[in-house]
């Protein structure tokens, strides 16, 4: 009796210490998103093995970017085996749970959504794009040797997008 | 033969004054030169004019918003620099241009965190249009001939304990010392302007 105690003692002292990843879940149903700096996603446009792409930079609290979303999810629903969608959240690290997971499942995002660090928003504003100032929404439409071939500021519609990537599919 | 050159000297005179106030508007543009003057009112009905402060060390026009989670992460930092800087002689000015932001929220707003600038009703975002501001919040430093002598942000982090430049401050610092502003230029991550 007193040795089931013992492996029952283990065994919830193991299911609490479980180790925390990078990829953090709040539950089975919640959407994993990955929180990644600026190398992850130079790898991301890098490592396109033959597949041009489609990043999009947005936040929750950006109105014309919580707008365009759903037009993003049904052109990836469209055009997903064409082309690779992500979208990276520009949120603070600290609203992944409370914001970020929420409007993604809402919105049934069927694609891969990345949180990028804090830290690393400045450094990828002056690495991505000279022209790009700082507003979001922002969309960058690459081929598939990674050249950025598109860069679109603000609001955008489907057509807008559709007419975007069709110059690299 | 005389005639010609006439004409070829009189075409090369017209082009050329086209080609140099073609330039002066695209660097005006393009922020390189003198900012616009500007006369716009504070939320209690008073009129502030730009040109009115060429006494200044300097003035930080900063663009703002009530709304916006980034421009309200820096509501403490410019409280804290403008309370320190402005006994230096140098005044501030913040604008909000958005559309859905009114004057009495405005004021609300600015009253409740303490700002000790005015915050300028840009109606019809015409100052923003003109300085092609972008975002909040996004800072333009000009000295009293309203040459831009700084733009972009604040500094480099929404959180204050993560901050590595103090891009606003050193660009106040080095122009009280008499000092060229060695960062003249940065980006300004922020909310989006909302235009009409």
């Amino acid at each position: 009796m007193k040795l089931i105690n013992y492996l029952l003692l283990i065994l919830i002292f193991v299911g609490c210490n479980e180790k925390q990843t990078q990829q953090t879940t709040i539950s089975s149903a919640a959407p994993e998103i990955e929180i990644i700096n600026l190398d992850d996603v130079k790898e991301l446009i890098s490592e396109r093995n033959g597949k041009p792409l489609f990043i999009n930079f947005w936040a929750t609290w950006c109105a014309p970017c919580v707008e365009e979303f759903p037009d993003i999810v049904e052109l990836s629903e469209n055009k997903g085996e064409e082309i690779e969608f992500v979208a990276i959240s520009l949120d603070s690290e600290s609203d992944l749970n409370g914001k970020v997971k929420p409007f993604v499942k809402k919105n049934n995002v069927n694609f891969k959504v990345l949180l990028l660090k804090e830290s690393d928003v400045y450094p990828l504003l002056d690495w991505i794009n000279d022209e790009w100032r700082g507003a979001i929404p922002a969309t960058f439409i690459y081929d598939n040797k990674g050249n950025q071939v598109d860069f679109m500021l603000g609001l955008q519609s489907y057509s807008k997008f559709e007419n975007a990537i069709n110059k690299v599919l | 033969m005389k005639k010609i050159l006439i004409v070829s000297l009189v075409l090369a005179l017209i082009l050329g004054t086209l080609v140099y106030f073609n330039s002066n508007t695209v660097e005006a543009k393009t922020m390189k030169g003198k900012v616009e003057n500007f006369s716009l009112k504070n939320y209690d009905g008073k009129t502030f004019t730009l040109s009115d402060y060429k006494d200044a060390k300097a003035i930080v026009i900063l663009f703002v918003a009530t709304q916006c989670p980034i421009s309200n992460d820096y509501n403490t930092r410019m409280v804290k620099i403008a309370n320190e800087f402005s006994e230096k002689g140098v005044v501030f000015l913040g604008i909000n241009s958005n559309k859905k932001e009114d004057v009495d929220e405005i004021e609300e707003h600015a009253k409740s965190n303490k700002f000790p600038f005015p915050v300028l009703k840009d109606v019809n975002n015409l100052i923003a249009d003109k300085y092609d501001a972008q975002v909040t919040p996004e800072i333009y430093v000009v000295n009293g001939s309203l040459e831009l002598l700084y733009h972009g942000r604040i500094d480099d982090s929404r959180k204050e304990a993560d901050v590595k430049s103090h891009n606003l401050i050193n660009a106040l610092n080095e122009i009280l010392e008499g000092k060229e502003v060695s960062v003249k230029q940065t980006k300004a991550f922020g909310c989006t302007i909302k235009r009409i």
